[in-house]
C-alpha cells in the first residue's frame, strides 16, 4: 500500500449516540477511526448492531433526528463534515459523496419511473435540461449493465426485480460522478446469485471513474476479490484493519478469526453433513451498557485477565495492520 | 370487466338497493301524511281516501315501487303532497342552493387544509404545528351545533354579515353587483361553519399522511442524493401522500349534498337539508324518497370519482399486475 | 392430532410431493388476465428425520411450494402425502388434525408480528388456539411452563418472556419463531428462507440450533433457500427449482460435485464464487 498517497477522507474518533424517546440512550459508535484513499475500495465487516450502518449514514448526516454526533470528526477533502450546516451539506450529497441504502425494495419511490428517479439526482446538481438528463440517464443505465435502457427507464419499481432495483440505486449514486460511494449492505437483501453481478458493476465504476467505495457488509465473502482493505468493526469500534488478503489469510483479532472460520466453512469441497457450524458463542454486547474492557472478551476463546479490565489500545504487529487486542502487546 | 366497469356496476346496484330500502323503511315507519287531516272532524274519511288514491298511496308496496322505478328512470320522482308540485324540480331548485354552499366550503376547506397539513408536517413540532393541532382538537371536540350557534350569535351581533336565508328581502331590486354581494354575505356564515369543522379533520389526515411518507426510506434516500427539500416535498412526497387524501376527497364529494343539513337549518339556508327534514316530519313520502336518492346519487358518484382519480394517479393499481411471484 | 405411531419404520417418507401445480393470475384490471404458473410440476420426497433443501432463485416457485405443503394455499393439482395421506385438497376442517404436525418458519418471522406482543404471548399462541379448539388442555400455568421450556431449548433465557419482541435481536427473534413452531410438537418443520437476512455469525448459531433440535426431536426439515452454500451444510438431499419445476434432485454430495442442470450450475457458481475467492484469500484449496 502506497502510504504517501493522501487520505482524502478520514473518520476520527467518531462517537454517535441514539436517544430514543422511550428508552435508554444507545451508544452506536464509540470512537470509530477510518481512513480512505482516493479510488480505494474499503470494506467494513461487522455484524448487525456494531454501528456500521450508523457510520454509513453519519457521513452525510442522514441519521434520524434522535441521533447525536457527540465527538469526533469526519474530514472530507479538508472539511469536517460534521460542522457543516444542512445548507452546506446538500451540494455534497449525491455529488461528492453518495449513499446506497440497504434495501433495494424500499429505497425507490413507488410512484416515479426508474429513469426519472435517476434524473432527479442529475436535476439536483446540474443544469441540464430534460432531454440532456434523459440522455445521461440512458448512459448510466447502460453503465450499470442494462442492455435495454429504454424499457427500464419507464418502468416503475414494482415492475423490477431486486437486482434491477439495486442497479438503479447504483446508477443514482454515481450519476454525478461522486468521489466516494458508500454502499450499505449492497447484496444482503438479494439472492446470492446476484452478488457477483453487483460486485462487478461496482468494480467497473471504480475502474472507469476512480471512485472510492466504502462497502459495508456482515459477509466476509463479499470483500474477497473486491475490497482493497477491510476494517473489522465490533460494538461501535474498529478493531482490526488490513488488506483483503491479509484479513482473510491471516486474521489477527479473535473475532475476525472466528468470522473467517465461519465463512470458510461454506467452502464446498470438504463436505460432511451433520457437522456443526463453527459459531461464536453468545451475543454482541448490549449497546446500552458497554463494558469497560474489550467488548469481545465475553465471547473470546483467547481471553486473558487484562481483557476485561481495560480496552486494548491499538497495536501494530505488522506494518499497516492495526489491531486492538492484547494478544499483540501490553 | 375493467376496473371502472366493475365500480360502476357496483354503484348502480348500490343505488337500487338504497331505493328499495327507502321504500321499505318509509312503509314500516309509523304515520302518514294524512294523519293530521284525519284528526280534523270536518274532513270526511271519504275525502281522505280519495286523496290517498289520488296520490296512489293505496296501492301495494311493490306496485308503487315498480311505478316509481319506471318514472325515476325518466327523471320523474313523483309528486310532493305538501307542496303540490312535482318532486324532481323542487329538489333540484333546493339542491342547487346546497351545492353552492357545500362546493364553496369544499374548495375553501381543501385549499386551506392541504397547504396547512403539508406545512405542519414539514415543520413538525414547530409553533404553527402546535397551534394548529390545539385548535383542531378544540374544534373537533366541540359539537358542530354548538359552534354553529355560537358563530350565529356572534354574526348577529357583529352586523357585518347578513344572517338568515340566502337573500335579503329586497333582493330583486338590487343591481347585479349588489346581488352578488348580498349572496356572498349570506353565504359567508354557513360556509365558514362548515369550513371550520371540516378543516380541523382534513388537516390532521393530510399531516399524518405527509409525515408518514416523509419518513419513508425512499424519501430519505432521495434526500441523501441531494434533492432539495422543496422538490422532495412536491415531487417525491405529495404524490404518494395524496393517495389517502384522495379517498378523503371522495368522502367530501360524497357528502356534498348530505353533510350540511344542520348548518342549513340553523342559518336558514334554503337548501336540501331543511326540505328533507320538513318532508320527513310531515311524511311527504315521495319528497323524502326523492331527497334521499338525490343524496345517495352524490355519495356514490363522489366515491366513484375518487376511485377513478386513484386509478389515474397510482401506477401500482391499474396498469400492470404484480411482478415477481 | 397427529401423534407418533409405533408402526413407522425410520426410513418411511414423512412428506411426499407429487406433480404439484399452482398458478396465480396476473393482471385483471385494464389488462387481460394472464395465468402465471408459479409451480408447474414439482416432485420430491423426504424420509422421516432427514433434511431436504429446495433451492432456487427468487421467482423459481420454492416459496409457493412451501405454502402449498403447509396448506397455507391450496394447490391446483398434484398430491401432498403426509404419511401416505393426501392433504392437497382437503377442506379446512379435515386439515385440522394435520396442522400441528407441520409448522413453518419464515424469514424475519417475528418482525412481521405485532410488536406489542411479548415473547410469551407469541410462543403460547398456538397453544391457546389448540386449547380453544378443545384438542388439548392448557391452562395458563401449563402454558407458561411450556413456553419457558421452549425458550430454554432455543437458547433464550425464560426470564425474558415478558419482554416485547422489539427488545430482541434479529437472531433471537428467529429463535423465538422456532420456539413457537415447536410448541405443538410438529414432525415436519418448513423453513422458508429462515436463515436469510441474518448475520453470518447469527446464521451459524441458528443453524447449529436447527441441528440440535433435529437431533432432540427427530424433526424432519424442508429448507427453502437461495443460498446453496449454506444449505449444503445442513441438507441430506437437495432439490433445485427453476421456472416452477424441480429440475434436479439428488444427495447433497452429488449435487455439489457433479451438477447437471444449468440452474444448479448457476447456483453452485454463485456459492463457489464467494468461496473460491475466499479460499484463495485464505490459502485453501477451492
Amino acid at each position: 500500500m502506497d502510504d504517501s498517497k493522501e487520505h482524502f477522507a478520514e473518520v476520527k474518533d467518531l462517537k454517535v449516540t441514539y436517544y430514543p424517546e422511550d428508552g435508554v440512550p444507545v451508544r452506536a459508535l464509540d470512537g470509530a477511526n477510518l481512513k480512505i484513499r482516493a479510488g480505494e475500495i474499503v470494506g467494513i465487516l461487522g455484524e448487525s448492531g456494531c454501528g456500521k450502518s450508523t457510520l454509513a449514514s453519519a457521513w452525510l448526516r442522514l441519521l434520524p433526528p434522535h441521533a447525536s454526533c457527540e465527538a469526533g470528526t469526519i474530514v472530507f477533502r479538508g472539511r469536517n463534515l460534521l460542522t457543516l450546516s444542512e445548507q452546506e451539506l446538500r451540494p455534497l450529497r449525491g455529488k461528492e459523496i453518495s449513499l446506497i441504502s440497504q434495501d433495494p425494495a424500499l429505497s425507490l419511490n413507488p410512484l416515479i419511473m426508474a429513469g426519472s428517479q435517476i434524473g432527479e439526482v442529475l436535476r439536483a446538481h446540474s443544469l441540464l435540461n430534460a432531454r440532456q438528463r434523459r440522455g445521461q440517464v440512458m448512459e448510466l443505465l447502460r453503465e450499470v449493465g442494462f442492455n435495454h435502457p429504454e424499457e427500464i427507464y419507464s418502468a416503475y419499481p414494482h415492475q423490477l426485480s431486486g437486482g434491477q432495483r439495486q442497479r438503479i440505486a447504483i446508477a443514482q449514486a454515481v450519476a454525478c460522478r461522486p468521489a466516494l460511494v458508500i454502499a450499505d449492505e449492497p447484496t444482503s437483501k438479494l439472492d446470492s446469485t446476484l452478488q457477483a453481478e453487483i460486485v462487478s458493476v461496482l468494480l467497473q465504476i471504480r475502474k472507469r471513474h476512480a471512485t472510492a467505495i466504502l462497502v459495508i457488509s456482515h459477509d466476509p465473502s463479499l470483500f474477497t476479490g473486491f475490497a482493497d482493505r477491510v476494517a473489522v468493526m465490533y460494538a461501535g469500534r474498529i478493531i482490526e484493519v488490513g488488506s483483503s488478503p491479509e484479513i482473510f489469510g491471516r486474521p489477527l483479532h479473535p473475532y475476525t478469526q472466528a468470522l473467517v472460520q465461519i465463512a470458510a466453512y461454506s467452502v464446498l469441497t470438504k463436505l460432511q453433513t451433520g457437522l456443526r457450524f463453527p459459531a461464536i458463542e453468545g451475543e454482541s454486547p448490549d449497546p446500552t451498557c458497554i463494558p469497560a474492557g474489550c467488548r469481545f472478551e465475553p465471547r473470546c476463546s483467547d481471553r486473558m485477565e487484562i481483557c476485561s479490565q481495560s480496552y486494548p489500545p491499538q497495536f501494530m504487529p505488522d506494518p499497516s495492520r492495526p489491531v486492538n487486542c492484547f494478544k499483540y502487546g501490553e | 370487466m375493467s376496473y371502472i366497469g366493475r365500480r360502476l356496476a357496483r354503484a348502480i346496484l348500490l343505488l337500487v338497493g338504497v331505493s328499495a330500502l327507502c321504500f321499505l323503511f318509509t312503509e314500516i315507519a309509523p304515520g302518514s301524511f294524512f294523519d293530521e287531516l284525519r284528526l280534523n272532524p270536518q274532513i270526511s274519511p271519504e275525502t281522505i281516501s280519495a286523496l290517498r288514491s289520488h296520490y296512489g298511496l293505496d296501492q301495494p308496496l311493490l306496485v308503487r315501487y315498480a311505478h316509481w322505478m319506471k318514472s325515476a328512470l325518466h327523471a320523474d320522482l313523483g309528486y310532493s303532497i305538501a307542496y303540490n308540485v312535482p318532486v324532481a324540480p323542487l329538489l333540484w331548485s333546493r339542491a342547487k342552493n346546497t351545492l353552492l354552499l357545500t362546493t364553496t366550503a369544499l374548495v375553501l376547506t381543501w385549499m386551506i387544509s392541504v397547504p396547512l397539513g403539508v406545512w405542519t408536517a414539514n415543520r413538525r413540532g414547530g409553533l404553527l404545528d402546535r397551534m394548529v393541532s390545539l385548535t383542531g382538537s378544540l374544534l373537533i371536540s366541540i359539537p358542530e351545533i354548538v359552534i354553529a350557534v355560537a358563530l350565529l350569535a356572534i354574526a348577529v351581533r357583529w352586523r357585518v354579515l347578513r344572517v338568515g336565508g340566502m337573500m335579503s328581502a329586497d333582493f330583486e331590486s338590487f343591481s347585479a353587483w349588489a346581488k352578488l354581494q348580498d349572496l356572498l354575505l349570506h353565504l359567508a356564515l354557513p360556509a365558514f361553519i362548515l369550513v371550520l369543522s371540516e378543516t380541523a379533520i382534513i388537516v390532521r389526515h393530510v399531516r399524518a399522511s405527509v409525515l408518514e411518507v416523509l419518513g419513508a426510506p425512499y424519501v430519505q434516500a432521495a434526500r441523501g442524493f441531494g434533492v432539495s427539500q422543496t422538490r422532495l416535498l412536491f415531487r417525491h412526497v405529495l404524490p404518494v401522500a395524496a393517495n389517502p387524501a384522495i379517498s378523503l376527497l371522495g368522502f367530501s364529494l360524497a357528502g356534498l349534498l348530505s353533510g350540511s343539513l344542520m348548518v342549513e337549518v340553523i342559518c336558514g339556508w334554503p337548501g336540501l337539508g331543511p326540505l328533507i327534514l320538513e318532508a320527513t316530519l310531515s311524511r311527504d313520502l315521495y319528497l323524502v324518497i326523492g331527497g334521499i336518492m338525490f343524496s345517495a346519487l352524490f355519495m356514490v358518484g363522489g366515491n366513484l370519482l375518487a376511485d377513478v382519480m386513484l386509478l389515474a394517479l397510482d401506477p401500482r393499481i391499474s396498469r400492470e399486475g404484480t411482478d415477481a411471484l | 392430532m397427529y401423534a407418533d405411531s409405533p408402526n413407522d419404520t425410520p426410513t418411511e417418507s414423512l412428506l411426499c410431493v407429487q406433480a404439484l401445480r399452482k398458478q396465480y393470475v396476473r393482471g385483471g384490471i385494464w389488462r387481460k388476465r394472464v395465468p402465471v404458473a408459479a409451480v408447474n410440476g414439482v416432485d420430491f420426497e423426504i424420509p422421516r428425520g432427514r433434511t431436504f433443501a429446495l433451492v432456487g432463485e427468487s421467482g423459481s416457485g420454492k416459496s409457493t411450494v412451501a405454502r402449498c405443503v403447509t396448506r397455507l394455499e391450496r394447490p391446483d393439482s398434484g398430491r401432498i402425502l403426509i404419511r401416505g395421506i393426501n392433504i392437497a385438497q382437503l377442506r379446512s376442517r379435515d386439515l385440522l388434525p394435520f396442522r400441528s404436525g407441520i409448522q413453518i418458519v419464515f424469514q424475519d418471522a417475528i418482525t412481521s408480528m405485532n410488536p406489542r406482543f411479548s415473547a410469551l404471548e407469541i410462543i403460547e399462541e398456538p397453544l391457546l388456539i389448540q386449547s380453544q379448539r378443545g384438542q388439548v388442555e392448557y391452562d395458563r400455568r401449563n402454558r407458561r411452563d411450556r413456553v419457558g421450556a421452549l425458550m430454554v431449548e432455543v437458547g433464550i433465557s425464560p426470564d425474558w418472556m415478558h419482554r416485547s419482541i422489539l427488545h430482541f435481536s434479529g437472531g433471537q427473534r428467529q429463535r423465538l419463531a422456532l420456539a413457537r413452531a415447536l410448541a405443538l410438537r410438529p414432525q415436519l418443520l418448513v423453513l422458508d428462507e429462515a436463515l436469510s437476512g441474518l448475520d453470518l455469525s447469527t446464521q451459524a448459531q441458528v443453524a447449529n440450533l436447527l441441528l440440535d433440535l433435529q437431533a432432540a426431536h427427530s424433526l424432519t426439515y424442508l429448507l427453502i433457500s437461495h443460498d446453496l452454500g449454506l444449505v449444503a451444510r445442513l441438507a441430506d438431499e437437495i432439490g433445485v427449482m427453476s421456472g416452477g419445476q424441480t429440475v434436479e434432485i439428488g444427495p447433497t454430495q452429488q449435487i455439489v460435485t457433479s451438477p447437471n442442470h444449468a440452474a444448479t450450475k448457476k447456483l453452485l457458481a454463485a456459492a463457489r464464487t464467494a468461496t473460491s475467492a475466499f479460499a484463495a484469500a485464505t490459502g485453501e484449496q477451492a
